[in-house]
């Protein structure tokens, strides 16, 4: 009885100072965190709330006090001719560089996946224009593109005349998405890498049963990589979305090229009005957040997991 | 099936060895097409340096008049003298030194913010910890330009822009959902022996953190360094928001200068950006193991 007694106590005592080293580890916890939790409060979780009241004032870069206005923005916006040219853009821009990309990136992680000479040194060489900062490869682009570039050369030798990409309200987002197929370096290796990954048994399966290249692809290759391709599908199509950078420095966001992520910037900083440019980025964001959400559908439907 | 069996029973082995040197010949010459497609696309990936390479080394005389393909590939006036001019023309080596210091006191609070915060998601049990991991992914995906204005904002009414300060803050602070979880996932596999033991010779969690989790992680934290300084030194849109004083400007920013609304002086643009990628260009020399490692893991978190 006693024993037993004492051995409640020591297992209580036990539970007490586990408790306690709890409460330590706990605070040890928040206090390691903290740099994530400050960052998250104050660049993250403040600029977002901000930024949806500052679309309901009519806010600009020259007054320091704004004014509440309801709906006033979203309601003009709706309006807004150059919202809805922007719109149209920009989705005609992701809609056509989200898969060239991906195609072209899968293409050439297929070629490097091949065993053949030197593949390590074409694998870094097609990584090099990540290494190149923006402006560099915009204003590089420019001289390729432009309507006696040595692209419209080449073309000229299959007898194609090739447009003044750049200033041409048909060509300049066709252009803008060609330049960027050149830096896809970074999805080519991901691609790559989910390659090398896959068994080789089932390749050997295909096989007894005399399947060609083609049907390994369908039947093996497609549905083991098939997160990676939705992964790089819903981050491609996150930064297609964004893009403006690209169209400031090559156009000037003339020539179509007047996507979301520009006219935000434009209406915000070069025009100072930050009401309402907060009021288009929320609408950005609702139109990216149903891109994301189709996405994230077909990859439950279709993605096939392992684990 | 049994038919196939049955056929391969009855058929001379002359039929079976004929069709496996067939198949052998295909495969080599697969191999072949590919190798020369290979080729063609670094061809493709590598013209556009060769071009920039090329313009640099041109007057701007020259680069208005040649026309055909050739003459404007193979510089004629070869001026080298644009590499110094680049200099001359606008305090460049300031600019480069600015870059420089940006990008290194990111790196810096990259490693250490986001090491600390990825102990506590690791290896400390703390109320919350969940709720906070999933927010984290969350805001990975949260776009920039929605944050844009009300961040610019909050540093213009602090008194804060014009300067460096929104540029490194964020690095001391966490340092970007995408490291700390990359770190994070390394100091999981790290076992927890090694950190009782540590515990019971006296070693405090800091000392845990430095002596035992960190250098154990110097791939992980080798990536981490690479990719911020990458991405540091080629940003573009938070020098061009926040940095107006000529001083203050970053190489990224300061090529803008040799173009104007009028003209464009493209050897010396051109120029400048062959130095501009020198220092990334080192980098992936002599640190590819961890680019590859580090795109690997982040695609695979994903």
């Amino acid at each position: 009885m006693r024993s037993e007694h004492s051995e409640q106590k020591a297992v209580r005592s036990e539970m007490r100072r586990m408790k306690r080293f709890g409460k330590r580890e706990a605070l040890l916890g928040f206090l390691f965190a903290m740099p994530w939790i400050l960052g998250f409060l104050l660049l993250t979780a403040f600029p977002l709330f901000y930024s949806l009241y500052l679309s309901f004032t009519n806010a600009t870069t020259s007054s320091t006090t704004e004014t509440f206005k309801g709906f006033a923005n979203y309601k003009a916006i709706v309006t807004d001719a150059n919202f809805w040219l922007s719109v149209k853009n920009t989705i005609f821009f992701v809609l056509l560089s989200v898969p060239l990309n991906l195609l072209f990136s899968l293409l050439l992680a297929l070629l490097l996946h091949a065993k053949v000479l030197g593949r390590k040194m074409f694998r870094a060489l097609y990584y090099i224009p990540t290494l190149v900062t923006i402006v560099a490869v915009v204003y590089l682009w420019q001289q390729l593109l432009g309507s006696s570039g040595v692209v419209n050369q080449l073309l000229g030798v299959f007898g194609i005349q090739g447009p003044d990409w750049f200033h041409d309200y048909s060509w300049a987002t066709p252009g803008l998405a060609l330049m960027g197929m050149w830096s896809v370096g970074g999805t080519v290796v991901i691609f790559l890498s989910s390659l090398t990954d896959v068994p080789k048994q089932l390749y050997e399966a295909v096989e007894m049963d005399g399947g060609g290249n083609f049907r390994k692809f369908v039947h093996v290759t497609l549905p083991a990589i098939s997160p990676i391709v939705f992964y790089n599908l819903l981050t491609a199509t996150i930064a297609a979305f964004q893009v403006f950078v690209q169209p400031m420095l090559m156009t000037g966001g003339d020539y179509n090229t007047n996507y979301l992520g520009y006219y935000v910037y434009q209406t915000g900083f070069t025009v100072g009005r930050q009401g309402y440019a907060s009021a288009i980025s929320w609408l950005m964001l609702i139109i990216m957040g149903v891109f994301i959400a189709l996405i994230q559908y077909a990859r439950k439907r279709w993605a096939v997991y392992n684990d | 099936m049994p038919a196939a069996i049955s056929t391969y029973q009855n058929g001379d082995h002359e039929d079976l060895s004929n069709e496996a040197a067939r198949r052998r010949k295909r495969k080599r010459a697969g191999k072949i097409v590919i190798f020369l497609l290979l080729v063609l696309f670094a061809v493709y990936f590598l013209f556009p340096f060769v071009w920039m390479l090329s313009v640099s080394l041109q007057t701007e005389k020259e680069m208005m008049t040649t026309v055909g393909f050739w003459d404007a590939l193979i510089p004629n006036s070869w001026r080298f003298l644009n590499y110094k001019d680049v200099f001359g023309t606008i305090p460049f080596a300031r600019y480069f030194l600015n870059s420089a210091i940006i990008a290194a006191a990111n790196v810096l609070g990259t490693i250490a913010s986001a090491s600390v915060v990825a102990y506590a998601f690791a290896k400390l049990r703390w109320p919350g910890r969940a709720l906070c991991y999933t927010i984290m992914l969350v805001t990975m995906m949260l776009p920039a330009s929605v944050l844009m204005i009300p961040t610019y904002k909050m540093y213009s009414k602090l008194g804060l822009t014009n300067s460096w300060f929104p540029l490194i803050l964020p690095a001391f602070l966490g340092g970007g959902a995408g490291n700390i979880i990359l770190i994070q996932q390394f100091f999981k596999g790290i076992p927890r022996e090694l950190m009782e033991a540590a515990k019971i010779d006296g070693a405090s969690e800091v000392q845990i953190l430095l002596k035992i989790m960190m250098p154990l992680s110097k791939p992980v934290l080798a990536t981490v360094a690479v990719f911020t300084f990458l991405f540091t030194w080629n940003d573009y849109l938070g020098p061009l928001i926040y940095v107006n004083d000529p001083d203050l400007m970053t190489v990224a920013l300061a090529l803008r200068s040799f173009q104007s609304q009028s003209s464009t002086n493209w050897g010396l643009l051109m120029a400048g950006s062959v130095i501009s990628m020198i220092p990334s260009l080192l980098i992936f020399i002599f640190c590819q193991k961890y680019f590859l490692e580090g795109i690997k893991a982040g695609a695979i978190k994903g």
